[in-house]
């Protein structure tokens, strides 16, 4: 057991267990959940990374547990050993949030994959961690509502929770942070708490629910979630229009916000992003040119207004003529494409690894930060591409570099460091919806300064064994 | 993928098609969406992504196990993932460098091996297998149930054309469907005709390859396609046009007869010629529908809707989809939708036989599918389908070209 410092600037620490140890916990795993425990090297390599950079660290066991007791009991057992737990969703986190740093048990939470209750007159539901956002929508889809929360990935909803995740629709929708009403926590000594309530607002005390979201695996697993969900609107129409300059897109997405037009979903793509896109996801009819896809809710004469006002502002920033997605299916394949945008720049130069930036800015610094950041990437010289929720601020560049070449990671890595500073400066944050993980830890320290030392407070008196995911999310100094 | 290959095999043709295949593979899993045996069992290793690690961590050195081997066993080589990857990776040719390395590395006990060896040899001889199939057949009614909807009635094939036409086609000399259901090539036979073509039968292998090649047999596999392509040559160089085939599973596999002799320099050249001459059945019918069509011009409508299956060799294999659709519909017949229509039956040539459990669950699945709409028959493009899915059901599965074949000739 390790003793944690009452001292409020001493670091987090964390010592591997001895092998012995972990054998230990691995053997009573096994012993306990049978074929639901797995060591086999291709289960814990896979279970060992997430998107982006591939530097992998291996669990030594992967556990498919499929109850909040089971859960518990896994955790319990670790905080006893002291061996690090890792819970997995789907494995599309993107900041090294499930790299075992230090070994230990990786918690798979895909069994877990039941909808527990939808309360279609409350307009909300309660569903396990291992469902995922799209597994949602289709079970409600009879109720005729639908859970906004759109990350690229078909991401589990615990591992949205659990990175504040948001997605295409957050203009509109809000994030994760807006949508999670409450949630079943188990927490490192292996309690099982709920958190919040189904009421739509409480001032009841600290908001468990909104340290959770977002903590990153760091204070607890989070094991059901009880979300908001919205009716399908009456009409739905999905436009795109062209621009021959980036930054007038830009600047079209600023002058629409300002002027507050309720767009559902308005997302940018630049030009190597579309030629990828268009490649990879068999877009018909647009050109390698800087793109808005743009979306619009609302009944049908609220959607012709909305779409008319919009039609003027991009026209006056040279931008094309709309062309128009109104069937399910058509809306679908643009919005698809638009969610393979990161495997589209992956394919689009083979042997290439990528990852990606996730700056988030006030709406009236966005043209200044995108023109910095495109410095940035000139300056690297590597082959980059952007793609961003623009209306909300938030925007990815996507930088790719050779995997054998130390000098293009390090390249990489540095540009990828100052466009986090330059959003930083700008009184934005270095991450809008992906994370800390292990790759922004220390534009976190520059993005908040002293209180990261509260945040390590909270780490340290939830988890005194600092066993939840170490490494991630609190720089350990 | 970053990849380091192992010395065994880095420097070796397979090592290279293997790195390169590995490194087109960026993990999205969006095939694990469409892989049969991950629905069915939901473990990762039983998922294409899953059996892609595996195969690496191999050819990197690692030790392979039995599991190993199990779970690239279960995988049916349907290539629904091939369809569904967006990335182009070759999955199937690196299922069978996998195959083939964990075989050796790991080795099967011996009534495995000989399991598998003796349903080779059946299936593979002519004589052995028609003898097999008359004693099914004689004594059919005294079979349980399970065995007797196993063994396929005999249907007469009727008459072969006799009108020679200056085209002329080859036809392969398929191995199991001329005992089960000789009346398939006689439909192909007499529906080319009316386009002007004479399918000309020729004694070859007796086999594409294709049953060997799956049971990792890879001599007895290139012996048959040496026989084949001997004995198509003169043949092809008297002007033959196609080699035609009518089962989809071999189609598949005589088209890749350039890539599976490629390291044979007494035969590479002419297999990739006879590769690319190879055609599905469905392919020259379609080349040739403006011929055939006005003879359906003034026909009624079929009485029986069609559920269409399409075998995973013509729809992924072969990357053929929509065709056979399409003619069937002009041809009169009502085709009913049917749901998860890119998974395989479970049939997989003998797939079906060696990992009955697993086979046994995807045909009662798709037959549930198949039965949704209420068809008068089953349609389908591959005698391995064809046999599976008639095991199972009291509908008639029939095979494409047998119902075209009926409506012209009405």
């Amino acid at each position: 057991m390790q003793h944690p410092s009452t001292d409020t600037k001493a670091p987090l620490r964390f010592q591997r267990p001895t092998a012995e140890a972990t054998a230990a916990v691995v053997d009573a795993l096994c012993r306990r959940f049978g074929d639901r425990a797995v060591v086999a090297h291709a289960v814990r390599e896979h279970h060992s990374h997430g998107e982006g950079l591939q530097d992998a660290g291996l669990p030594d066991v992967v556990v498919f547990p499929e109850s909040n007791e089971e859960v518990a009991s896994i955790v319990r057992l670790c905080n006893e050993a002291a061996v690090a737990v890792i819970a997995y969703g789907t494995g599309t986190s993107l900041e090294g949030h499930l790299k075992a740093i230090y070994g230990g048990v990786c918690i798979d939470l895909t069994r877990m994959n039941r909808i527990l209750e939808i309360q279609t007159d409350d307009l909300d539901c309660r569903v396990q961690a291992g469902v995922t956002r799209e597994q949602l929508n289709l079970e409600i889809r009879h109720t005729g509502l639908f859970f906004p929360i759109d990350p690229g990935a078909n991401a589990s909803l615990g591992g949205m929770s659990a990175t504040r995740a948001s997605g295409t629709n957050a203009v509109r929708y809000g994030t994760m942070r807006e949508n999670v009403l409450g949630l079943t926590v188990v927490t490192p000594d292996g309690r099982i708490i709920k958190t919040g309530t189904r009421a739509r607002k409480s001032s009841a005390g600290y908001d468990l629910t909104r340290l959770y979201v977002g903590s990153e695996g760091t204070l607890g697993i989070i094991t059901e979630i009880q979300l908001r969900l919205y009716g399908i609107p009456e009409r739905i129409s999905a436009a795109v229009t062209q621009f021959d300059d980036l930054h007038a897109a830009v600047r079209a997405v600023i002058s629409a916000m300002q002027l507050g037009v309720p767009m559902a979903r308005i997302e940018l793509l630049d030009e190597t992003q579309m030629d990828a896109s268009i490649k990879y996801s068999k877009l018909e009819g647009v050109d390698a040119k800087p793109t808005l896809f743009m979306e619009f809710h609302g009944t049908d004469a609220y959607v012709s207004e909305q779409i008319a006002l919009m039609k003027t502002i991009t026209s006056e920033h040279g931008g094309s003529d709309y062309r128009f997605a109104d069937r399910p299916e058509d809306r679908t394949r643009l919005w698809k494409a638009r969610h393979d945008a990161y495997w589209a720049g992956m394919n689009y130069l083979p042997g290439k690894q990528a990852f990606s930036t996730d700056t988030c800015v006030p709406i009236s610094r966005l043209a200044d930060c995108v023109r910095e950041a495109k410095a940035e990437v000139a300056r690297s010289g590597l082959v980059c591409m952007i793609v961003g929720h623009v209306g909300d601020g938030n925007f990815h560049v996507l930088i790719t570099f050779d995997p054998n070449d130390a000098g293009e990671r390090a390249r990489a890595e540095t540009a990828a460091d100052r466009i986090a500073h330059i959003a930083i400066a700008m009184g934005g944050t270095c991450t809008g919806e992906h994370g800390i993980g292990v790759h922004k830890l220390e534009a976190l320290k520059s993005e908040h300064g002293e209180a990261v030392d509260v945040m390590r407070s909270i780490k340290r008196a939830l988890d005194p064994n600092n066993i939840m995911n170490p490494g991630k999310t609190i720089p350990m100094t | 993928m970053q990849t380091r290959l192992a010395d065994f095999i880095k420097d070796t043709a397979e090592g290279r098609e293997a790195e390169a295949i590995l490194r087109s593979c960026v993990h999205c899993g969006f095939c694990t969406a469409t892989c049969p045996t991950y629905q069915l069992l939901g473990d990762e290793l039983d998922g294409p992504r899953g059996r892609i690690y595996l195969i690496k961590q191999m050819l990197e050195g690692e030790a392979a196990s039995m599991r190993t081997l199990d779970h690239l066993d279960r995988c049916l080589t349907c290539r629904s993932c091939e369809t569904t990857c967006p990335s182009g990776v070759q999955y199937g040719r690196l299922l069978d460098i996998g195959r083939a390395v964990a075989e050796t590395r790991v080795g099967r006990s011996w009534p495995a091996s000989w399991r598998r060896h003796l349903l080779h040899r059946v299936l593979l001889s002519k004589r052995l297998f028609a003898r097999a199939l008359a004693l099914g057949r004689a004594l059919r009614s005294w079979l349980p149930p399970t065995l007797r909807s196993a063994v396929l009635p005999r249907i007469e094939p009727g008459e072969w054309p006799s009108a020679v036409h200056r085209r002329t086609m080859l036809l392969l000399d398929h191995c199991v469907q001329d005992a089960l259901a000789p009346r398939i090539d006689a439909a192909a036979a007499r529906v080319l005709d009316r386009a002007g073509i004479t399918l000309r039968r020729v004694a070859a292998g007796g086999c594409c390859g294709a049953l060997s090649h799956h049971l990792s047999e890879e001599a007895r596999a290139g012996a048959l396609v040496r026989a084949n392509i001997d004995a198509w040559w003169p043949h092809v160089e008297a002007g033959a046009e196609a080699i035609v085939i009518t089962a989809s599973g071999c189609s598949v596999m005589v088209k890749d007869y350039g890539h599976f002799m490629r390291g044979d320099p007494a035969y590479a050249e002419r297999a990739a010629r006879i590769g690319a001459l190879a055609r599905d059945v469905s392919e020259v019918v379609a080349a040739h529908w403006k011929a055939l069509a006005p003879e359906l011009v003034n026909a009624p409508p079929a009485k029986a809707a069609i559920a269409w299956h399409a075998p995973c060799s013509l729809q992924h294999g072969m990357q053929l989809r929509g065709d056979v659709e399409r003619m069937l519909g002009e041809a009169g017949f009502t085709l009913l939708p049917v749901a998860d229509a890119h998974l395989c039956c479970g049939s997989a040539g003998t797939y079906s036989l060696l990992q009955p459990e697993l086979s046994r669950e995807l045909k009662r699945r798709k037959l549930v599918n198949l039965g949704a709409g209420k068809p008068g028959l089953i349609a389908t493009a591959n005698i391995g389908c064809l046999a599976h899915l008639q095991s199972g059901t009291e509908l008639p599965v029939r095979h494409w070209i047998e119902l075209l074949d009926e409506r012209l000739r009405r």
